[in-house]
């Protein structure tokens, strides 16, 4: 009966938990995301990307973070660097996995160019043990430390994030001791299983139905996109799509945008969590630029690029749905920065 | 006998306080009995009044409180309001003309925040609180070391003075870039605008401004609302004037209100006169809710000065105490979300129709949730206007949004209640940065009693706090 109303209850609590974050994504240990709070929408397939990534190889554990920003390991750009703390709730064995896992994304200014590969456009940290169980990793710090890839602040600003996580992971344990909030099986089960039933409400309103389109947005670069919308799910194959000369992105962007993209067609605000996601899947070929591989440059895709896939599934909907055609987005590859006597820094694009 | 009297005007709510500056003789005599009572000797002194009506209408409310209570001798008015905010943020403003170097002319627009946060196929940005064809630009150049590069000349304004005409506007802001680094153009172009019978409002007034965008944003919001804020407040300063003894002043937070109404001063310096007043006195040593009838403010204990309000339209410059606003507001609307049919929603309501419970709106609100938390008995004014036709009608809203289809129990109805009221209770947790026990926080005002139920647990003053506070001659915490 009140299935809603806790619900939306549930969701307030982890709102209120994160109020301070602005990229956050809180994942349970079976892969279920429950909360994701994003800047930019490439976040929303790349956050549980790199939880996963980061676990299958490092093994977090309570009180770990493990800092990464490569983005063919669930990260966006080499420039927004993502930690990811191990939360365990009950008082186990330190040799136990933890019951939920935080990542946290920081934005640092963006390095503007055209490169010829990923390791071309800064510092790549592949998912690294930053903390062990609460405890700096001292020699990858003084690693980063003396890096000459390192950007300016980066160390500072990484730091404090982590500090910020670590009194975070106790705020949770002493909020979930305190039965203020339930991450039992049973709980996150209802929770993400009534998300499902409001967005199956949501989804009612866009046609069923499928639509092609081909979209070349440059002279050698061909979005070729079949989007199909069934039964509430959301199909997106890219297959046809080229292999790019330009603009590359990983699979989990291109799944983030379009997710973003049937998100973005209701007025109101849809909360992210597995419940809806489980509703979409995609399609890319691999080595089409939609899906490309380590060790092709991502920077211009990850940022004026998602401008393109956003076109390309306008283009698409705009058959069934004549309200979403909208003027495509201009193409450049120039972009420029300016530094200020007082440290500020103002980048653009032209 | 003299008077004091202590105003909070809100948007749709007026709460006044009168005091007697000197007992009478039955009083004194009666101090001097019990020396312990001042204080309740204090307060049967206080004559209290609180409507609900709209602002424009405030001036007959307090004609009658005072000829209510024979008061014709008044030595003090203190006012406390958010009523500039409130003209701002509901778009009441009065068209007016802003004035700005050449080539500057979008930067405000710019600027502009999008209507929503998140990603939607449709972003719109708020539009400008003024047409973009009342935004004029002219030659002039300030450098950014204070140098002049170019004077504005008498040819270009009087050109500028005939697009005004057209216009039929009188409020002018001035927004030159670098003017705080030298006013000069500024101040010609505001004498020789002021000689031909325009309002001007400079935005190199505002001198201790480092961000010009939002120091423009300050001049030009004070040009929009000052029409509609002297045309509420002059009516209440011509009652009060007559009655006022010699050296008696009628202020707004520091400022004079006769000064207000010239256009001597800027309206936006009354704008955090109330949030100002209770972070001042009230906010040093603990972290404070205050529960107002139209607002619910969150003062971190010692909150730091701040020099940049979060309008609607972007940073405002500003000179005021920090304070979050949180939400749900008392007169928040419940509707529908992303769950559930009921939650909280962006949109608020007036007292003008009020909550449901009133019996006027059909509009569930945060507000007619409180009254099953706690009567409002202690809140003066308010039982009168509860009926039951009102809380009857929230019974059955509330039900029917919840989509029950068993028999409507009172078991049932509290359920959802509690649930709600919990629902509330995290949102206003996020507003409350940096708390971690809500217990540690204080609430005062009167919705106080009943926000108690929900958070924190010390409720401190009575349901006039904040007027009885501006009588005081040292308002602080020892008065709690």
């Amino acid at each position: 009966m009140m299935k809603d109303l806790l619900s939306e209850l549930y969701f307030q609590k982890m709102n209120s938990i994160f109020v301070d974050f602005q990229r956050i994504c809180l994942q349970t240990s079976n892969q279920e995301i429950l909360f994701l709070k994003y800047c930019s929408i490439s976040d929303i397939g790349t956050f549980p990307q790199c939880i996963q990534v980061s676990n299958k190889y490092l093994n977090i554990q309570d009180g770990d973070i493990v800092l990464t920003n490569d983005p063919y390991s669930g990260g966006t750009n080499l420039t927004s660097p993502t930690l990811i703390i191990g939360i365990g709730l009950n008082n186990k064995t330190s040799s136990s996995s933890p019951e939920l896992f935080l990542a946290s994304r920081l934005s640092f200014p963006l390095k503007h160019g055209v490169y010829n590969d990923i390791d071309a456009e800064g510092l790549r940290i592949p998912p690294s043990p930053y903390y062990i169980k609460g405890i700096l990793n001292e020699p990858m710090n003084e690693a980063l430390k003396h890096h000459p890839k390192t950007p300016k602040g980066f160390l500072e600003s990484i730091n404090k994030e982590a500090t910020r996580l670590l009194m975070l992971r106790e705020k949770i344990q002493k909020l979930s001791a305190n039965n203020h909030i339930d991450f039992g099986k049973t709980s996150i089960k209802d929770y993400l299983s009534y998300s499902e039933k409001s967005f199956i409400r949501y989804t009612k309103e866009i046609p069923e139905g499928s639509c092609v389109t081909e979209y070349a947005f440059t002279s050698e670069d061909k979005f070729k996109l079949k989007i199909e919308h069934k039964d509430h799910f959301f199909h997106f194959d890219f297959s046809g799509t080229t292999i790019g000369h330009n603009f590359f992105f990983t699979d989990s962007v291109t799944f983030g945008v379009v997710v973003a993209c049937i998100l973005g067609l209701q007025e109101n605000y849809i909360p992210i969590n597995s419940g809806v996601l489980t509703h979409f899947f995609m399609n890319a070929p691999r080595n089409s630029f939609v899906n490309s591989s380590f060790p092709r440059p991502v920077s211009l895709g990850h940022t004026e690029g998602i401008n393109f896939i956003i076109d390309a599934v306008s283009r698409c909907m705009s058959d069934k749905n004549p309200k979403l055609k909208r003027a495509s987005s201009g193409k450049n590859n120039c972009g420029y920065e300016i530094h200020f006597k007082n440290n500020l820094i103002y980048s653009d694009l032209l | 006998m003299t008077w004091s009297i202590g105003l909070n005007l809100g948007e749709s709510v007026l709460e006044i306080t009168a005091k007697r500056s000197k007992p009478d003789s039955t009083i004194m005599k009666r101090r001097e009995h019990n020396k312990h009572a001042a204080k309740s000797n204090d307060d049967t002194q206080l004559i209290h009044s609180r409507t609900f009506s709209p602002a424009s209408s405030f001036s007959s409310t307090i004609s009658q409180f005072l000829k209510q209570n024979e008061i014709t001798k008044i030595n003090e008015v203190r006012i406390v309001t958010n009523l500039v905010t409130k003209i701002i943020e509901a778009r009441h403003g009065s068209p007016a003309v802003m004035l700005t170097t050449i080539g500057f002319e979008n930067w405000l627009d710019l600027n502009l925040p999008l209507e929503k946060d998140y990603f939607t196929f449709n972003p719109k940005k708020i539009g400008l609180p003024i047409a973009k064809e009342l935004i004029f630009s002219i030659s002039e150049r300030t450098n950014a070391e204070g140098a002049i590069e170019k004077i504005v000349s008498e040819e270009d304004l009087e050109f500028f003075v005939t697009k005004l005409e057209l216009h039929n506007i009188k409020n002018v802001a001035i927004c030159y870039l670098h003017s705080t680094k030298n006013p000069e153009n500024e101040k010609r172009t505001a004498h020789y605008l002021t000689s031909r019978g325009f309002n001007v409002f400079k935005s190199s007034d505002n001198i201790k401004s480092k961000n010009e965008i939002s120091r423009f944003w300050n001049t030009l919001l004070a040009a929009y609302a000052t029409p509609y804020f002297i045309e509420l407040l002059s009516p209440i300063y011509s009652i009060f004037q007559p009655l006022l003894s010699e050296s008696a002043q009628i202020k707004i937070g520091n400022q004079d209100l006769k000064e207000l109404i010239e256009c001597k001063t800027s309206c936006m310096a009354t704008a955090f006169s109330l949030t100002d007043f209770i972070s001042n006195n009230f906010a040093k040593s603990t972290d404070l809710i205050y529960c107002g009838m139209e607002d619910f403010y969150f003062f971190e204990r010692s909150a730091p000065d701040i020099n940049a309000w979060q309008s609607p339209f972007g940073e405002v410059y500003t000179e005021s105490k920090k304070f979050s606003t949180l939400f749900p507001q008392p007169l928040t609307e419940l509707g529908k979300g992303f769950f559930a049919e009921l939650c909280f929603t962006q949109n608020k309501v007036s007292y003008d129709s009020g909550p449901m419970i009133f019996g006027r709106s059909l509009k569930p609100t945060f507000f007619d949730l409180l009254n099953y938390n706690e009567s409002f008995e202690n809140v003066l004014g308010l039982n009168s206007k509860i009926n039951e036709r009102g809380q009857k009608r929230f019974f059955e809203t509330i039900f029917a949004l919840s989509k029950i289809n068993q028999s409507k129990t009172n078991r049932d109805f509290d359920e959802i209640r509690k649930t709600l009221l919990l629902i509330a209770k995290e949102q206003l947790l996020s507003g409350c940065n940096n708390i971690t026990s809500l217990e540690e926080v204080t609430l005062c005002g009167p919705l106080a009693p009943q926000l108690r139920k929900i958070i924190g647990d010390k409720v401190v003053g009575g349901d006039f706090f904040v007027t009885n506070s501006l009588l005081l001659s040292n308002a602080n915490e020892s008065f709690l």
